[in-house]
């Protein structure tokens, strides 16, 4: 599976790259020329369509980091933490752009940038422990090491996640507004509920395109450093 | 109008910014990656040659 991902990995890349183009084009046409205005909160609902995407893409980010470090700690191979790094990388990026978004999108709404409701906290917290993660990845010199900190963080830090998510629902006084609600009493207009369903794509092809971009250079960068520790392992031997 | 603005123009600033960020240290690994193979390649052709005198 790993050697097949690493084969391919470049035209993967590539293919992504004209996708997200397309992809973006496709959707920033649906957000300003087809999905109406909503009639209460004007223009800045349409944060909405990137906003929620990438929230949920930000769990899949942490779910990669969690399985990775999970495998890597079953497992001892180097390869599974890469995926667990690219995935919080990507992961806390896009957790980023969810607290910016929404924080731009809630002082029109509320009137406020930020408030100590739940599901804020509890995002804050994620983004946290998640920049926390990459810390503690970049002060740890030996490997081996680095890599097995990192993965109990990875599993630990996952816990938050469903409670990110379940958040509206378990605090009930907060103010964020439940956005996940299926079933034909969503109470959306078809053209914007159209454009929310192309927006999940495009954010699922970006994610993609991240999270392939830096795993093949943590790859990269592992290979350099064993043909560095080789080559001076052979010096000394030489010596 | 000026929060949607804004809150496009993060999440585009800051995806190029992250993939371009990317791309170049992957730039640089891969040249690095290739001077070492290229030194490893002349180390062994000059093993061969000095096993062949």
């Amino acid at each position: 599976m790993f050697e097949f991902v690493e084969k391919y990995i470049d035209l993967v890349i590539k293919l992504l790259m004209v996708a997200v183009a397309v992809a973006s084009l496709a959707s920033m046409f649906m957000i300003f020329g087809f999905a109406p205005t909503e009639a209460v909160m004007g223009l800045p609902q349409k944060i909405f369509y990137y906003h929620v995407p990438i929230a949920i893409l930000s769990y899949a980010g942490f779910f990669i980091c969690f399985v990775g470090s999970a495998v890597y700690l079953y497992t001892g191979r180097h390869e599974h933490d890469a995926y667990a790094v690219s995935g919080a990388e990507v992961g806390t990026l896009f957790i980023t752009l969810v607290m910016i978004t929404g924080m731009l999108w809630g002082k029109p709404s509320w009137g406020a940038y930020w408030t100590w409701d739940p599901r804020l906290t509890t995002s804050l917290v994620l983004w946290l422990i998640y920049t926390g993660y990459l810390l503690l990845r970049s002060q740890v010199e030996d490997s081996t090491l680095r890599a097995k900190y990192a993965a109990v963080m990875g599993i630990v830090g996952f816990v938050d996640v469903p409670i990110v998510h379940y958040s509206v629902q378990l605090w009930t006084r907060g103010i964020h507004p439940v956005v996940d609600k299926s079933g034909a009493d969503h109470g959306m207009d078809p053209r914007m509920l159209k454009t929310l369903m192309l927006c999940f794509p495009t954010m699922a092809l970006i994610f993609a395109l991240l999270f392939a971009v830096r795993f093949r250079y943590e790859m990269m960068s592992r290979r350099l450093d064993m043909l560095k520790s080789q080559s001076n392992e052979s010096g000394i031997a030489g010596n | 109008m000026s929060y949607v603005v804004a809150a496009y123009a993060a999440i585009w600033v800051l995806f190029i910014i992250y993939f371009f960020v990317v791309m170049s240290k992957t730039a640089s690994v891969g040249k690095s990656l290739a001077s070492m193979t290229k030194g490893a390649k002349a180390d062994g052709q000059d093993a061969n040659l000095s096993s062949q005198v």
